[in-house]
């Protein structure tokens, strides 16, 4: 008993043994194709990636596709960007599910294909993808297909995406619950996710919970804290920000101004 | 697609040349301090060694933002078509092209460098605009002569048009959305914008 363990044991280590000989060198090129691509060696990512994705691996097909669609390291070329994120696709890779469904909406290197495009995005948002999930919320690519606006689905989608911190959606659940779109309206939630996206720094999120610090809408009145969330989103070049900041700064006066320029300027975003 | 690469590189030029931008300075007025100070903003984004690729691009991003006059490009771009865009439309649209142009833009400079641009004159164009022709210097390859359209507008210097080897940015992109807004209306132009800018970038993340 002992002896056939031990037999097992060592069967065990050569396999573990070969399979890391056999797994590392593709990991490790995956590795330095990343490390390049950081550097900006684009040439250098692309020559790690490359052999990679030919023998099928979805990240590096991804990632490939990625250079070939920014003309990085390479000439732009969407067909074959396209190509690439197909084949990583039909595997089962999310990001590649729905940047294929990005080019075959806009038809970049691809013929346009709405019914296509929906079905890569209900994949990848199926699989968790946030982006996927916000895209296919805010519907905008797919309404002249004729995709009619479900404000319940949407709403859904935005908290799926939302609650995975993705900020444009938070932004959005912000909007649904103020305007009791899709969901009963509530002032409070309203400015729960607009905070959570203002506190990662997002602009349009940062300049609407200004706005509901300053009309007390959901959340206490306060305008100290109304006019550093304003600045925040100013500071960013959103143009509403900019002339809320001006109307605000004008009747709180120069000192209180100076004060929520402080704290603005002391904020500090907050990771997802 | 050549041009849109060619302006890659002019903009990759203006960015890391900062220090050929300073040699020529004595010789130029405003519009050129204008274009070397964003060369400079750029090289101090290169210098901070712990960003991500991302977080460079993003910061290039800001850089750029406050280079062009989005808004005056964006409405050149879309031409008489821009009157007949409804207001919703004419905001979806400003919104999404400036972000398209930064982030195609933004995109393409995370990393490289070695380029050098010089300045070698400073004209005027029309009775509002002056042009900064400058000359890329790559490590590789022969020069490009990029000519930057400089505007005034409400006390600020802001690029309204990138001319390479002759050609305009702001042409080629009107060329562009004037066939698709003739087949496919505003709408489809706005479609287009914001498949375009959905994407996401490159990953180490496994497949789930």
């Amino acid at each position: 008993m002992k002896n056939t363990n031990s037999a097992a044991l060592g069967l065990i280590a050569a396999a573990a043994l070969i399979l890391s000989v056999w797994v590392s060198p593709a990991r490790a090129d995956f590795e330095a194709g990343w490390q390049a691509y950081q550097r900006g060696d684009f040439a250098a990512a692309l020559k790690e990636w490359r052999p990679l994705a030919q023998s099928n691996d979805a990240r590096a097909q991804y990632n490939l596709g990625i250079l070939y669609d920014q003309g990085k390291g390479v000439d732009s070329d969407l067909k074959q960007a396209t190509a690439w994120w197909q084949k990583a696709a039909l595997a089962g890779y999310a990001p590649a599910q729905h940047n294929l469904a990005s080019n075959l909406i806009s038809g970049d290197g691809v013929e346009q294909d709405y019914k296509a495009a929906l079905e890569w995005l209900n994949k990848a948002s199926d699989k968790g993808l946030a982006r996927s999930s916000y895209t296919l919320g805010k519907d905008v690519p797919l309404r002249p297909w004729g995709v009619t606006k479900d404000v319940e689905r949407a709403f859904a989608l935005f908290l799926k995406a939302g609650e995975q911190g993705y900020v444009r959606a938070q932004y959005n659940l912000g909007k649904t619950y103020r305007d009791g779109d899709g969901t009963e309206k509530n002032l409070v939630e309203a400015v729960k996710w607009y905070r959570k996206a203002a506190e990662q720094g997002y602009a349009k999120a940062q300049s609407s919970l200004g706005v509901r610090y300053a009309r007390g809408e959901g959340v206490a009145k306060d305008e100290m804290q109304a006019l550093m969330w304003t600045i925040l989103a100013a500071n960013q070049g959103l143009k509403r920000a900019v002339d809320d900041r001006a109307y605000l700064a004008k009747s709180m006066g120069p000192e209180k101004l100076a004060k929520a320029e402080k704290l603005a300027a002391d904020w500090k975003p907050t990771a997802k | 697609m050549a041009i849109r690469r060619m302006f890659m590189f002019v903009l990759v030029g203006a960015m890391f040349g900062a220090g050929t931008i300073a040699q020529a300075e004595a010789e130029s007025g405003g519009a050129s301090r204008f274009i070397r100070d964003l060369g400079d903003q750029a090289i101090q984004v290169l210098q901070t060694p712990d960003l991500t690729l991302e977080q460079r691009e993003d910061r290039f991003r800001d850089i750029l933002r406050q280079g062009f006059n989005l808004d005056f490009i964006g409405r050149f771009v879309i031409g008489n078509h821009w009157r007949k865009a409804s207001a919703q439309q004419q905001a979806d649209y400003q919104q999404l092209f400036g972000e398209y142009i930064l982030q195609t833009y933004a995109s393409r400079f995370g990393g490289y460098a070695g380029e050098k641009l010089a300045i070698s004159e400073e004209k005027p164009a029309g009775k509002t605009d002056v042009v900064v022709r400058t000359r890329i210097n790559r490590p590789s390859g022969s020069p490009i002569n990029a000519d930057w359209r400089v505007r005034v507008t409400d006390g600020r210097y802001g690029i309204i048009d990138v001319m390479v080897q002759g050609v305009s940015m702001v042409l080629t992109h009107r060329q562009e959305f004037s066939g698709l807004i003739k087949k496919s209306g505003v709408k489809g132009l706005i479609q287009l914008l914001s498949a375009r800018v959905d994407k996401l970038p490159a990953t180490t993340a496994m497949a789930k």
